[in-house]
Formats: C-alpha cells, sequence, structure tokens
C-alpha cells in the first residue's frame, strides 16, 4: 500500500500518475483534488473526468440507486439535517458524503430554522417539525395536506402572526407511518454515502490494490507508453 | 453432540427464515458494496468484475458467519 502511494505521487511529464494494481500502467489522475470534489458531488464524476469511464459509470449508476432506494423507502423522509440539540441526526455524517444529492437536506434545514420558518418543495429531505417548534401557516397547511394524520388542531396559532407551533413531534409521526422502512431507507442512503467515500478516495489516490512486485518490475510502463518514474 | 445440532440446526434455520425480509433488503447493499470495493481495487473491467464475485462471496461469507452468530445469541439468550 505504501509503495503505492508513493508511487501515485509520482508524476510522469508533469502529470499525477497512480500504478493500476492489475497490470502496472499508469493512470493520469489529472487534477485528484479537483477529481475528488466532482467524485463528492456526483459519484463517479470524477472518474469521468479522468477519462476512467468504466468506473465512473459503474460506480454514477450503483452509488445513486442504492442512494435513491433509500430515499424512496423512506419515503422522502430519511435524508434531512438536523443538529438541534437533542435531535441530531447523526446518519447524515454518511449521507453526506453522496454529495450534491444531500445538500437539499442542509438548504431545507438552514430555511425551516431560519427566519421564514417553512421549507420548499412540500418539505422534501426538510427536517421534522419538533414539539412547539414555529412553522409558517403555509407550511404547516402543508404538512397537514401530506399527513393524514395531521390537523389544524395539532397547531397553535400565535396571535397576529402568521407563525403556528407545532404541537406533537412529526419525528415519531413518521416512525409510526414508516414502520421499518425508516431504518431500512436510513441504511441504504447511510451506505451509499459511505460507499461513494472509498470512490472519492480513488478518484485522489488511486486504486486501493496494490501491483505485485513481478507487476510493477515487469510492466511499469504508462498508458500511453511512458515508463514511471520513482 | 449430534443431539445438540439436531436441536439448534432448525431452530437457527427458523430464525434465519424469520429474518428473510430483512436479508432480501440486505443482498442488494451487499452487491452494490462488492462493485463498489471490487471497482476501488482494481482499474480493469475483466479485472473488476473478477474481484466482484470474490468479494461478494467475502462479504457473504463474513456476513452470513456475524448473523449466525448473532441468531446463535439470541436463540441462547
Amino acid at each position: 500500500m505504501a509503495s503505492q502511494h508513493a508511487l501515485a505521487g509520482s508524476s510522469g511529464g508533469g502529470r499525477i500518475v497512480a500504478v493500476s494494481p492489475d497490470d502496472g500502467s499508469a493512470i493520469d489522475l489529472k487534477r485528484p483534488l479537483l477529481a475528488m470534489l466532482l467524485a463528492w458531488l456526483v459519484p463517479g464524476a470524477g472518474h469521468l473526468y479522468q477519462g476512467r469511464r468504466f468506473k465512473g459509470v459503474l460506480f454514477l449508476v450503483v452509488i445513486l440507486s442504492v442512494y435513491l432506494t433509500g430515499v424512496m423507502l423512506g419515503g422522502g423522509r430519511v435524508v434531512y439535517w438536523s443538529w438541534k440539540s437533542g435531535e441530531q441526526r447523526w446518519a447524515m455524517a454518511c449521507q453526506a458524503g453522496i454529495g450534491i444529492a444531500a445538500v437539499p437536506a442542509a438548504v431545507q434545514s438552514r430555511l425551516l430554522h431560519g427566519g421564514g420558518k417553512a421549507a420548499l418543495a412540500g418539505g422534501f429531505m426538510a427536517p421534522p417539525v419538533s414539539l412547539n417548534q414555529p412553522v409558517d401557516e403555509d407550511y404547516a397547511r402543508a404538512m397537514i395536506s401530506r399527513s393524514p394524520e395531521l390537523t389544524e388542531d395539532d397547531f397553535r396559532r400565535q396571535p397576529r402572526m402568521r407563525l403556528w407551533e407545532f404541537q406533537r413531534d412529526e419525528l415519531s409521526l413518521w416512525h409510526r407511518q414508516l414502520g421499518r422502512w425508516f431504518e431500512i431507507g436510513t441504511l441504504y442512503t447511510m451506505i451509499a454515502g459511505m460507499l461513494n467515500m472509498l470512490v472519492i478516495y480513488d478518484a485522489g489516490f488511486g486504486p486501493l490494490g496494490t501491483p505485485s512486485d513481478e507487476e510493477r518490475r515487469g510492466k511499469a510502463g504508462g498508458a500511453d507508453g511512458e515508463p514511471l518514474k520513482g | 453432540m449430534a443431539g445438540l445440532t439436531g436441536v439448534l440446526f432448525p431452530l437457527l434455520a427458523a430464525s434465519l427464515l424469520d429474518q428473510l425480509p430483512g436479508l432480501a433488503f440486505g443482498l442488494p447493499l451487499l452487491i452494490a458494496a462488492s462493485v463498489v470495493f471490487a471497482g476501488t481495487h482494481h482499474e480493469r473491467p475483466e479485472s473488476i468484475r473478477t474481484a466482484m464475485l470474490q468479494w461478494l462471496v467475502w462479504l457473504g461469507v463474513i456476513l452470513g458467519v456475524v448473523l449466525a452468530i448473532v441468531l446463535l445469541i439470541g436463540i441462547w439468550v
């Protein structure tokens, strides 16, 4: 592993390359930091940028499939951002690995806890509203329309304001409505995020597999025929 | 020993059957993990395909053993 990293850091004609563990050929990592950023934003995008099309498409399809399946199984409720005391969503630490697909959760959390007290798109990826949390009147009505268990009686209206205080705990409601699907969806989205962290590493440093000594000695030629240095 | 196996095996099988829905939802994750592990350890498509199968077997065996241990503990406790 250490020898591979040493080679990965070397350059051939100004290029940053890694060594393929399969045949010892050079893998042009182009700009690794940019590739890692792209790989985080969209799974596989870093590899596509580096011209590693097979792996790029493979990671894109597999990881996004797992993530979207999780979101679907969890009724669109399992990816949300909440760092309020006592309501931290630790799963997000793993889910955030998926990149841009998890960004709406951060935006929705900001909107719901900000001055507007309302999230966009009917609350998709918004954190659950907790007991006594004030929300905008329109958002309260959106909550009522998407949940058959909620009525206007579940909110306390504040006089002369458009804010309604929620009198129940929406997270408990979600757990009751979704049952085990909430946990299964959470697991799927967490695993998708964690798998993408491996993909990000691969985009920045090359494959984790170590070439054998024989491969390193015998076939240390670049993808375009240039020998590797270092 | 034979008596113990005769009791344990049906109990383990019954517990495993009880876990079938969970196993069914775990399988796609196992396959996805195998694909990503293989993809991050190899570069050539042929190597990735071979490694994917190897990872699938490895992860299946490891997680299967862990599941069996957990189920056995569940039977005993």
